[in-house]
């Protein structure tokens, strides 16, 4: 399948085995990855955030004169159609996609804590109705998804963040249900209600600290993952709107000039891979550290 | 012995003879087909149903109306009427048809045949977008689109070769509607033959007849050996459906297609420098321009407002840069390949000193003053190219607008309902007369007026046109308006299409018409 | 549980997922969407009166849930409508797009598979961390690249620079037409293949038989090739026949920069055209296929294993 619309699955490690890797040196590999990874996304983010200070070129001002020139002294990535500097443009579009592949994420985790508690806690009716409306949403296509959107509230940044937040949960929901459940099962929790420990504080104590690397893991892959959506939905135009620099926007506008100008895919396209890759390494190695046996089951 | 010898000799000569003239008639034998390429499929080629620009292209040929269009300049000629008279108050247009014209199935096309086919266009179920468009003015065409009626009052088969049509209003033009395939003769038993679907199977009276429609990849025309007019050049047509502007230019030059209809800015580039390849550039009769709606403000009662802004966009770039030569500065509303055309119509020219000028005398010195501003575009095509490009020229003159894009049918809709404030529209002619921009667009009681513009001299000027029977002072009339509208400015006209098309140089005689459509029955090719 | 219940369970859920999807998109897409289709389909000269007798045929003039029944009534026929833009039956249109589809799919597919279980046997089994490592590296690097960023590099390179490959459309079935949109779509999913293939494989190396297979004098490769296939190819099969499903559904963006004329790329341009039966029908239809597919497979994995229909195995 395209890979959009779905939060990536993590790449299975190694599985474990006698006269294969050791604990410690896969324990290694794992934290390369995250830190590799990290160490990409913070950069990224970084930069991001110090755009409005470097000395970059307007990236929405046109220069009709310049329109489609090639790399140079004056404008390092070329100028596109309307004469814009791509590497402003570049730069700024990192502002919009961190933004809103961040913020969604970060909606989609709570929609996804509510119902997983929902259905670790509520008992077998709301379990299963949670799970099932989970199934539903995990089997819908975004991309028509936002596409529904787009017919409904018209195109924008508001459906692609729509988009993201809508399908995105389910994961964050199953991820939780499952902390819930696995902790609820163990025996020092009756224990604790023996003693006295009331819900919350079981919550607090155990559920809490246990969920919490799982979910950062895939929060990483979803912002990956919300970064591929957003700009895919971006290059057919449902998502960012002109003249707003968005990398999906730029790769879609390269298209029409893919002969005259092919460096006006460079860029755009390597910022979403390296983008998308430094979270989605992050989350590989994460959730390789949470649960061994990811055999993560690659579907929609 | 030597008898076979003298035989043989006495033979050898006239076999070689022979075979000289064959290979000479080979090599002489001029290429019988021709092949082009479209980016998208026909919707259908029903001629009721034709609404875009592929289907019509073949439809036009495969049918014949009342009249057809010049190759080259677009005027009327007879078609399927030798003659037409018309009545002084431009209200009954009676056609006299010729003899022996038939259907590809044989069947001679009598002026039932109209009667019954503009009749079958307007009724409900043939849920034609075109015909009310083209047929409204005929007498009794809007009860049958209600579906109230099933006759078509205006239209009266007087015999078998006369046609008499009465109009609901005066309308000196209406001959120059009629070459539209929504008005196309359609054989009644071959479009109620249970099981067959007409819209794939069309069978008309044009001087091609359809061998293969393959959904998706061509269109097979032949030539029609019974067509009344002169034959086509050419044995058979082949429309191939290439979805890729790129593909379809590498197809042309390894020699597979022999033209492409629609080449896109980045492979003009390209092309130029290429010798195995011509391209053509045709001026087509639409117009691209940005309309104010003036039910609001700032743009009621704000013609300063509106011509400053007239002066602030700067057309020829946009034309040469923006959309790099597919299309050239417009003048006026009227495109410069209609008949009806004056040079330099409108006042305005790009002059950001004096835009900025009479931005300040209308009040808003600097953009002050101005609500916020969006301009709305369809998600298509150039629209968003121009939208920016405008956008950033308002912009140079202190006006900030934000830009909307809809995609397609919302974007009809809103506009039509009222609801766009400024939007970037591009108009195409539906008949060849200055009539479908001026009437349509700018009368105060049509539907497709979505200015909202009202101003009575305008108004008896087109229904002035609308009634002269001389053409001189017909035209003279049309062109009276234009000027009072461009002055009025309910909309700044920026570029009118330029069509690019390329072809092997094995075409020898191109024919792009005003109307963009390929020549199909007049394209020819070099010998071999 | 006996296999019959369990098979009901999963029917059921199919037909719920069904209704589901058709329920959310009707909501919005009737109810929600401005715009008048049948002022779309006859042009703004129409009549009102046309208009409105349109509007009754379409069923527009109807309370929402009249109309919702009527789709509902119909859709048990398998009569998906009729689509405004091109006036014929969404069923003959969606068939006349759909093959296209199952075309690029099975395509990619094939690719994908041959690609994956290349790599898993390439790298299973190797003990080096920095195998590893890289191989994760690489693999995420083309997991994140773009379909369409991916797809319009290989049409620049292959078509424009070298020529030697087409770039756009079906070309007739004619195969060279289908190498680079089925490499496009099966790149990333070749490197969830090949891992799964390779954590497959490497499970089989772990096990006795292998083992002994091995002590016995076998090479490496033979032992694996010979014995520890076929029992790998187990959870590949259930991913692969799952992809298939989600292929036919997610190669829109695929099919519109290689303007392949499939149900996607149809699907958008319904869209763009409100072409709300055309929309729901083609929605309804692939969403129908993909959970078919993944039931099936539900299906004969509980058949297979009995812990899965016990629900001993958790389902996530």
């Amino acid at each position: 399948m395209d890979n959009l619309g779905t939060i990536p699955a993590p790449l299975p490690a190694s599985p474990r085995g006698p006269a294969f890797f050791s604990g410690i040196r896969r324990q290694a590999n794992e934290n390369r990855l995250v830190a590799v990874g990290a160490a990409i996304a913070l950069a990224i983010i970084i930069m991001a955030a110090l755009v409005p200070l470097l000395p970059l070129a307007d990236p929405l001002k046109p220069d009709y004169e310049v329109g489609l020139s090639a790399p140079s002294a004056a404008h390092l990535l070329g100028t596109d159609l309307h004469g814009r500097d791509q590497l402003s443009r570049v730069l700024w579009a990192s502002r919009t996609s961190l933004t809103v592949g961040i913020t969604a994420s970060l909606v989609a985790l709570i929609i996804g804590l509510v119902m997983g508690g929902a259905a670790g806690y509520g008992g077998r009716v709301a379990d299963a109705a949670a799970m099932r409306i989970a199934d539903a949403f995990l089997s819908f296509p975004v991309i028509l998804g936002a596409i529904a959107f787009m017919a409904v509230f018209g195109p924008g940044i508001r459906n692609v963040f729509m988009a993201i937040a809508f399908f995105g949960w389910p994961v964050f929901a199953r991820v939780f249900r499952s902390s819930v459940l696995s902790v609820r099962e163990q025996s020092y929790v009756s224990a604790s209600k023996g003693v006295g420990g009331g819900s919350f504080y079981i919550f607090r104590r155990h559920v809490l600290p246990n969920s919490v690397q799982p979910l950062i893991a895939y929060a990483a892959m979803s912002v990956a993952g919300a970064i591929l959506i957003e700009s895919g939905l971006s290059f057919i135009n449902l998502g960012i709107q002109r003249p707003y620099p968005s990398w999906g926007l730029m790769l879609g506008e390269a298209m029409g000039q893919i002969d005259q100008a092919p460096w006006l895919l460079i860029a755009p396209g390597a910022a979403i891979t390296i983008t998308t890759m430094a979270f989605f390494l992050m989350g590989t190695g994460l959730s390789r550290k949470t649960d061994p046996r990811i055999q993560g089951r690659a579907h929609s | 012995m030597h008898r076979l010898h003298s035989i043989l000799k006495i033979l050898i000569v006239p076999f070689l003879l022979l075979a000289i003239f064959a290979a000479a008639g080979c090599g002489s034998e001029a290429k019988s087909s021709f092949s082009y390429a479209e980016v998208s499929e026909p919707t259908s080629l029903d001629p009721a149903l034709a609404d875009e620009a592929v289907g019509i292209n073949i439809d036009r040929y495969l049918f014949d109306g009342l009249v057809r269009y010049d190759s080259k300049t677009g005027d009327v000629k007879p078609g399927m009427a030798e003659k037409w008279d018309v009545s002084d108050d431009a209200t009954v247009f009676t056609f006299h048809l010729r003899k022996g014209a038939r259907f590809s199935n044989g069947r001679e096309v009598k002026a039932q045949d109209f009667v019954y086919s503009w009749t079958r266009a307007l009724l409900p179920e043939t849920k034609s977008g075109m015909a009310m468009t083209i047929l409204e003015p005929v007498k009794g065409a809007a009860p049958v689109a209600d579906g109230a009626v099933r006759t078509l009052e205006g239209a009266e088969a007087i015999d078998d070769y006369t046609l008499k049509v009465t109009l609901e209003f005066p309308l000196a033009e209406f001959v120059t509607f009629l070459g539209h395939p929504v008005c196309s003769p359609v054989p009644q038993e071959e479009v109620e033959k249970p099981g067959s679907s007409f819209a794939q199977q069309p069978v008309g009276n044009g001087p091609f007849k359809l061998r293969e429609y393959k959904p998706n990849e061509q269109v097979v025309l032949d030539r029609n050996p019974d067509y009344y007019g002169d034959q086509a050049k050419m044995n058979e047509v082949t429309v191939k459906i290439i979805p890729s502007a790129a593909t379809a230019v590498a197809e042309l030059k390894a020699g597979n297609v022999d033209a492409v209809k629609s080449v896109p800015p980045g492979e003009t580039a390209s092309l130029k420098n290429d010798s195995s390849v011509k391209l053509y550039s045709g001026v087509v009769n639409s117009l691209d321009f940005v309309g104010f709606n003036l039910t609001m403000d700032p743009w009621m009662n704000g013609i300063p407002l509106r011509q400053a802004l007239n002066w602030a966009v700067d057309r020829p770039t946009i034309a040469d840069k923006v959309l790099q030569g597919q299309a050239i500065a417009a003048d006026g509303i009227i495109p410069k390949s209609m008949p009806g055309h004056q040079f330099e119509a409108m006042p305005y020219s790009y002059d950001p000193v004096n835009a900025k000028a009479l931005l300040d005398d209308a009040g808003f010195a600097g953009g002050k003053g101005l609500p916020p501003l969006k301009l709305s575009y369809r998600n298509e095509g150039a629209a968003p190219d121009i939208a920016q490009a405008i956008q950033a020229n308002l912009k140079d003159i202190g006006v900030n607008v934000e830009l909307e894009g809809i995609e397609s049918t919302t974007f009809l809709d809103k506009m039509i309902a009222g609801e766009l404030s400024l939007f970037v529209v591009q108009w195409q002619a539906d008949y060849n007369s200055p009539d479908t921009f001026l009437y349509t667009l700018f009368k105060s009681d049509q539907p497709q007026n979505v200015f909202h513009y009202a101003e009575p001299r305008t108004d008896a000027l087109l229904d002035q046109a609308r009634s002269t029977l001389n053409k001189i002072d017909r035209m003279k009339a049309y062109m009276d308006a234009e000027r009072q509208i461009l002055t009025d400015a309910p909309l700044i006209p920026v570029v009118f299409g330029q069509d690019q098309l390329a072809y092997s140089p094995q075409v020898s005689n191109f024919v792009f018409t005003p109307l963009g459509d390929i020549a199909l029955d007049e394209i020819t090719m070099a010998e071999n | 549980m006996p296999i019959s219940r369990f098979i009901f369970n999963r029917l059921l859920q199919l037909l719920a997922v069904i209704l589901g999807t058709v329920t959310v998109l009707f909501i919005v897409l009737y109810l929600l969407v401005p715009g008048d289709a049948a002022q779309a389909m006859l042009g703004a000269k129409a009549t009102p009166q046309a208009l409105e007798n349109l509007r009754h045929e379409l069923g527009l003039d109807r309370s929402l849930p009249v109309q919702y029944g009527l789709y509902l009534w119909r859709l048990l026929h398998f009569d998906l409508g009729t689509s405004y833009e091109l006036n014929r039956s969404v069923s003959s249109v969606i068939l006349d797009y759909l093959p296209a589809t199952a075309y690029l799919a099975g395509a990619a597919l094939l690719l994908e598979t041959l690609a994956g279980m290349a790599w898993g046997f390439l790298t299973a089994g190797r003990r080096s961390t920095r195998l590893d490592f890289l191989t994760t590296i690489s693999g995420s690097l083309l997991l994140s690249t773009p379909v369409f960023f991916l797809g319009m590099v290989l049409q620049y390179i292959f078509g424009s620079r070298l020529g030697i490959l087409p770039i756009s459309g079906l070309g007739g079935y004619n195969p060279v037409y289908l190498i680079l949109p089925a490499t496009t779509l099966a790149a990333a999913q070749a490197v969830i293949v090949g891992t799964m293939a390779r954590s497959s494989l490497e499970l089989q190396m772990a096990r006795p038989y292998f083992l002994a297979a091995r002590a016995r004098g076998l090479t490496h490769r033979q032992a694996l090739v010979g014995h520890g296939t076929r029992n790998a190819l187990g959870p590949v099969v259930t991913l692969l026949a799952i992809d298939l499903g989600a292929l036919m559904g997610g190669a829109m963006i695929t099919e519109i920069v290689f303007s392949w004329p499939g149900i996607g790329r149809m699907t958008y341009y319904a869209a763009q055209v409100r072409d709300v039966p055309l929309i729901i029908g083609s929605v309804v239809v692939l969403v129908a296929i993909f959970v078919t597919i993944s039931t099936l497979v539900d299906i004969m994995y509980g058949w297979l294993d009995p812990r899965v229909r016990l629900g001993a195995i958790s389902d996530g």
